[in-house]
């Protein structure tokens, strides 16, 4: 039970930096979210752009010269009460543009994290097994090669490909608008159908790279001890490889796996928008352009927050399946 | 250094890179391209007026890897571009590896309110997400007219986590081995410890992580450049890539087939060699691995 | 074997559990509110279909005053009085039946039979809402003192006297004027409304006037408009409602962050006509999706720029896609900082005039683009030989590349080459940067073409990029030396005066600080471009006055360069012929002039008169 109360001490600590940090650093960015307003109302009415910049942020509801500290506690006051702040730009909270956004994005990033983990863990063993053969040659020069491929360059290949030429895959929105959301086994299937082209993109280059880091851990892990003890008592190979080496070396995979999804969550703004798929990375794009400082700093906290909670898991979990670790 | 040193040095360190198949390759990949990147722009003029009637033309003689979009030789972007992107790119990769060696190896020795302290600096980098950060960091610093250097350590900023996380946790486990436990008991110093015994361990480690970074490291300068917080360089690869993908759509015409699969090539051959060289390192310098041969 | 599966259920369960929490942290409201706006759509005969590409707020709010508005849905769902054709100068009747300028009323008869998609009547209780809600939120338009309705089909406009000439053109043809608030709907904003509105055209005016404004009035105004703002901006008709009624041809009824979906309008005035009655919208989420959409006969028509090499493919990529370009009304031009010293000098201005190689940097940037080869005289390209006569064009100094002129013209003025560098006469070398907005890639390419050409020539210039969101920052504050920025634009009313009035008197002045109130040695005596440009508002009706100030603005501009126009820019239009819908128009057409500032005003016009019509 200590072992809780502590992590958790830790965790709220860490949690308090990280939002502090990118809550000063958010507020320090140059830009006026009313500017581009303030023009178009000089243009209009032919007044001078200081006038028309203080209309401008009357009619966006932003007080230009609170002090950042009023803003600090308003913004955690309001986080208190599970309020994610206020989007000047679309004038709407944002847990409104994180309830709309935000569990397609998941989908498609769980999705890719749970298909890549999986077949970049198996690959990467396999590859280490058959060291200094052919299959480990042709296993680790793919992937370093897909891995060096940057992922919008095979977001725009897949697109073209499966979805202009083959026209296998639908073009664009995370199911075909003239369909009923439900549960039915058709829109279902329309579901993963739509992720799968943005799904694909996140997870081939993600799959190259748990299969580079499983290759390199699972060989370190084959020279160890205890995986000679075994092999001097006796145990066939197959049977050492998937008890003892396999899951050693998977194990530190599992700690970086929660923080990678977090990671996906900021980062997908290019892959979204070239596939026109409705995810939370298009916010983050739209408010850093705009300078919509309280819907970035929302995006910021809700995903500092999915990571936090994700690595307690994580360490749990870890814990529990690793035998040589214990809850202190 | 003395003669011999150096001697042992080489016997120690750099022979068996020589000897071993994947690290002479990725060494070789590697030179060609330090060595592109630095005599290249000499020997190779640069001519980057657009010639509209030279468009798209197909690998030859005179255009090793064709002409572009504007009718400029790709071949001579490619050499000239190297410069930043081993500049920009390696040293922000550097960086990273650096700060995160650091501090992860600082974490992994350090016990009670101290570790966890670097600990807790850790994980708040790990945290945030980085590539938002990095922008917004970028623009917050876009009037301070930074140079490569700096904007290297603006991109390592957010690089550097994950690869503390991992050398924290490798020291730990390293720590708790057999023989260095024996050289403590032998009363050896603790820097020679930390810089000789696990230096050693970490080395392949810390190599095939720099060589993840690059890709990371050149997504983020792209990135700036094309917004405008790094200074722009159209021969920079990352940059050459979005012209042919976007201003020139070059997947979809027959003709900038050739556009496309040189500028990608010469990236992917790039961090190839890298990793093959950290494969090689990896598997040299694993006093275990080693003895396997 | 067992621990392996321990091990895969613990992968799923952080996976999983990763999942929950972010889900668990508000998806809530998303589903329900959309199945019943689809119930809705059901029974509605389905014939033809238009699929397009736009952008729109998401959360989607339906407001036109809230934020974003309605996006690409305004010119669907709202309608003009009347559209205005710019090839032809002809105005198409819509909302208005006919209208009568005398002096500065405007009377406007109102068609008559016109409902709301709800079939609420309109009328011009609707019009009069619409200008005092658009007053009290926008403080625009200023120029029409007072709305009065003798009856439901009539209104009276009663413009004021600072009202430019221009503006009957705007209060004819611009899509906020007329429907954008229906008394039934904003019904309960419309006392405050009212009051805000005259109460700030009570400031304006006396402000116009150079009096004073008590303070009590101001504070009066601000605590007033405050309050009226903050409640409109947080209506949401799309969502308390569940639709919006409109009073154009399509309104919108489900609406996702990818795509959204319009319904025609049953009661709509042309709705016999209409052989399409529902628009599709997918989100312009990136330029490739729109490439890939049109190939893929996902989307019918757009307008993206698109490489040179992947529009000559397009017949093998796809033989129904068919392209044409019409002006975009605007040019993009070198501005000058004229703060900084070096710029003052006209003959550098002049010089780099000859020295850039105009063909070249439109082939580089916009391939589809008009370039101006040779006169920079404030005129946009396509539009030259209707506004500047032959007398004229003879006047004007033709700059056409000519590296030898450029040299001599430095030459003549004290500069010297010095090695491979010019310098200025005090010794300086000739060294400046070119700013440039990142996010927009033509101009970046342009930019980097510029550089390359004028670097060529022994200038010392370096490229720099501004930042994503900083470009209006940027620019107004004067923080650059040359830039990269539209030039001329005739955007709203398509005539000389807008391109003139944004060189000399708006947008572009205010950022290149030309002294547009010097007076300017010309064939016709010493004018300054500032004056020239007042008089020619005031001579708008007199045709032979106003081509006369015309020539002499020509003349100014092309001889003392404010900007150097690069090239005019063109909406490159692709549509889809034969797969979903047919009938469009020849490229000769003038009906696609209508295009800038507004594309869908086109689409609309096409389906309403019945033109644009299912392929099968």
């Amino acid at each position: 039970m200590n072992y809780f109360i502590n992590k958790t001490l830790y965790l709220l600590i860490v949690f308090a930096i990280a939002i502090s940090g990118v809550f000063v650093l958010v507020n320090n960015m140059p830009g006026d979210p009313a500017y581009g307003l303030a023009v178009s109302i000089a243009q209009q009415r032919n007044m001078q752009i200081e006038q028309a910049l203080e209309i401008a942020h009357k009619m966006m509801g932003i007080d230009p010269h609170e002090s950042i500290f009023i803003r600090y506690g308003k913004f955690v006051s309001n986080l208190l009460k599970g309020n994610f702040g206020y989007s000047a730009f679309y004038n709407t909270s944002v847990n409104e543009i994180i309830a709309k956004s935000l569990p397609w994005s998941l989908f498609v990033i769980s999705l890719a994290t749970f298909l890549s983990f999986t077949i970049g863990i198996f690959l990467g063993a396999f590859a280490a097994q058959k060291r200094d053969t052919i299959i480990e040659g042709i296993i680790s020069t793919v992937s370093s090669i897909i891995q060096a491929i940057p992922p919008f360059i095979l977001a725009v290949l897949i697109l073209f490909v499966f979805s202009v030429r083959l026209k296998v895959l639908p073009l664009g929105g995370a199911y075909p608008v003239d369909i009923e959301p439900s549960f039915s086994l058709e829109f279902i299937s329309k579901i993963f159908l739509h992720a799968l082209g943005p799904m694909l993109a996140i997870a081939i280059p993600q799959m190259a790279s748990w299969t580079l880091s499983m290759r390199g851990n699972t060989s370190q892990i084959m020279e160890e001890d205890f995986i000679r003890f075994a092999e001097a008592r006796g145990l066939r190979d197959s049977v050492i490889a998937a008890k003892y080496v396999r899951n050693n070396a998977m194990l530190p995979l599992v700690a970086s796996l929660a923080i990678s999804v977090g990671y996906m969550l900021g980062g997908q703004t290019l892959v979204e928008s070239i596939f026109n798929y409705p995810g939370i990375g298009f916010y983050f794009g739209k408010a850093i352009a705009v300078r919509d400082f309280g819907l970035l700093t929302g995006l910021f906290t809700l995903i500092v927050i999915g990571v936090i909670l994700a690595t307690f898991i994580a360490d749990f979990v870890y814990a529990l399946i690793d035998p040589r670790v214990k809850l202190k | 250094m003395k003669k011999e040193n150096i001697a042992n040095f080489y016997y120690d360190y750099i022979q068996p890179l020589l000897t071993n198949k994947k690290s002479l390759i990725g060494l070789m990949i590697l030179l060609f391209y330090i060595l592109m990147a630095t005599i290249g722009p000499v020997v190779v003029p640069l001519d980057m007026n657009s010639n509209f009637a030279e468009r798209y033309q197909k690998p030859s003689l005179k255009h090793p890897f064709g002409t572009d979009y504007f009718g400029v030789d790709i071949f001579q972007q490619i050499v000239h571009g190297s410069r930043s992107v081993i500049s920009l790119t390696l040293l922000a990769s550097f960086f990273a590896v650096l700060i995160g060696t650091v501090i992860g190896v600082a974490r992994g020795y350090l016990e009670g309110i101290a570790g966890k302290i670097i600990d807790a600096i850790i994980m708040v980098f790990l945290v945030i997400p980085s590539f938002p950060a990095l922008l917004i960091l970028a623009a917050v610093f876009m009037n301070y007219d930074l140079n490569v250097v700096e904007i290297a350590l603006l991109v390592a900023v957010w690089l550097w986590a994950p690869l503390a996380k991992q050398i924290s946790a490798q020291v730990l486990s390293i720590k708790s081995k057999e023989f260095i436990e024996a050289s403590k008991m032998l009363n050896m110093p603790i820097s020679y410890i930390l810089f000789s015994d696990i230096a050693k361990l970490l080395i392949p480690y810390i190599f095939i992580n720099f060589v993840m970074q690059i890709k990371g490291a050149m997504e983020f300068s792209v990135g700036l450049m094309f917004l405008g917080l790094a200074k722009f360089d159209p021969t920079h690869w990352g940059v050459m890539l979005n012209y042919a993908l976007y201003q020139a759509g070059a997947l979809y015409t027959a003709k900038g087939f050739h556009y496309l699969f040189f500028i990608i090539l010469n990236i992917v051959l790039l961090i190839y060699g890298g990793i093959l060289l950290s494969q090689g390192v990896e598997e040299v310098f694993n006093p275990r691995l080693r003895g396997n041969e | 074997m067992s621990k392996k599966v321990k091990k895969f259920i613990a992968l799923l369960v952080i996976v999983f559990f990763t999942a929950g929490i972010f889900v668990g942290c508000g998806q809530s409201n998303s589903t329900q509110q959309e199945s019943q706006e689809a119930k809705q759509q059901e029974n509605v005969r389905k014939t033809g279909e238009l699929r397009l590409a736009t952008d729109w707020p998401y959360p989607f709010h339906g407001n036109p005053f809230g934020p974003g508005g309605i996006g690409g849905a305004w010119w669907f769902a709202y309608e003009p009085f009347a559209y205005y054709i710019p090839q032809t100068g002809e105005y198409i009747p819509r909302l208005a039946e006919s209208w009568k300028v005398e002096g500065n009323k405007v009377t406007v008869n109102l068609r008559k039979d016109v409902k709301f998609s709800d079939g609420e009547p309109f009328t011009s209780k609707d019009v009069i809402n619409t200008v005092n809600l658009i007053q009290a939120m926008w403080q625009w338009p200023y120029d029409i003192e007072s709305v009065e309705a003798p009856d439901d089909n009539t209104v009276i406009f009663t413009l004021s006297k600072t009202a430019s000439s221009s503006f009957v053109h705007t209060l004819l043809t611009d899509g906020s004027m007329a429907s954008l608030a229906p008394v039934h709907v904003y019904g309960d904003f419309a006392k405050s409304a009212q009051e805000v509105a005259d109460l700030g055209k009570k400031i304006f005016y006396l402000q116009t006037e150079g009096k004073t404004v008590p303070e009590d009035m101001k504070a009066e105004y601000d605590k007033k408009s405050d309050e009226l703002r903050k409640e409109v901006n947080d209506f949401s008709p799309f969502k308390t409602l569940g639709k919006l009624p409109v009073v154009g041809a399509f309104g919108p009824v489900k609406v996702t962050q990818s795509e959204m979906i319009l319904e025609a309008n049953k009661y709509y005035w042309a709705y016999p006509q209409m052989k399409i009655d529902k628009v599709v919208f997918k989100k312009w989420s990136s330029n490739e999706f729109v490439w890939a959409s049109l190939i893929s006969n996902e989307i019918d028509a757009a307008h993206p720029s698109m490489p040179k090499d992947v529009v000559e493919q397009l017949s093998t990529l796809n033989p129904k896609l068919n392209v044409l370009t019409v002006s975009d009304l605007s040019d993009i031009a070198l501005v000058f900082n004229f703060k900084k010293p070096l710029f003052q000098d006209l003959n550098l201005r002049k010089a780099i005039a000859h020295i850039l190689d105009k063909n070249k940097i439109r082939d580089v940037s916009v391939w589809q683009a008009n370039s101006y080869e040779n006169y920079a005289d404030g005129v946009l390209k396509s539009m030259e030989t209707k506004w500047v006569t032959q007398d004229t064009l003879q006047k004007l100094t033709k700059y056409n590349t000519d590296m030898a002129a450029a040299e001599e013209i430095l030459k003549n003025a004290g500069y010297k080459k010095v090695g491979n560098t010019w310098q200025q006469p005090n010794g300086q070398p000739v060294a400046f940067t070119l700013s440039v907005y990142g996010p927009h890639n033509d101009w970046v390419l342009a930019a980097k073409e510029v550089v390359q050409q004028l670097n060529n020539f022994g200038f010392k210039v370096e490229m720099k990029l501004i930042p994503e969101g900083m470009r209006d920052q940027v620019m107004r504050s004067g923080d650059y030396d040359v830039a990269i920025e539209f030039g001329s634009a005739w955007w709203g009313y398509p005539h000389p005066l807008t391109g003139y009035q944004r060189l000399y008197d708006g947008d572009v002045s205010a950022i290149t600080n030309f002294p547009a109130k010097d007076k300017y040695q010309t064939p016709w005596g010493e004018l300054s471009p500032y004056d020239l440009t007042l008089e020619l508002q005031k001579n708008l009706q007199d045709e032979n006055k106003a081509m006369e100030i015309i020539q002499q603005l020509a003349y100014i501009t092309n001889e003392y360069l404010p900007v150097i126009p690069l090239y005019e820019k063109v909406l490159p239009i692709y549509y889809n012929d034969g797969y979903r819908v047919k009938g469009w128009p020849a490229e000769d057409d003038a009906i696609w002039s209508l295009a800038p500032g507004g594309i869908e005003r086109v689409y609309d016009l096409l389906i309403t008169t019945g033109k644009l019509v299912p392929a099968k």
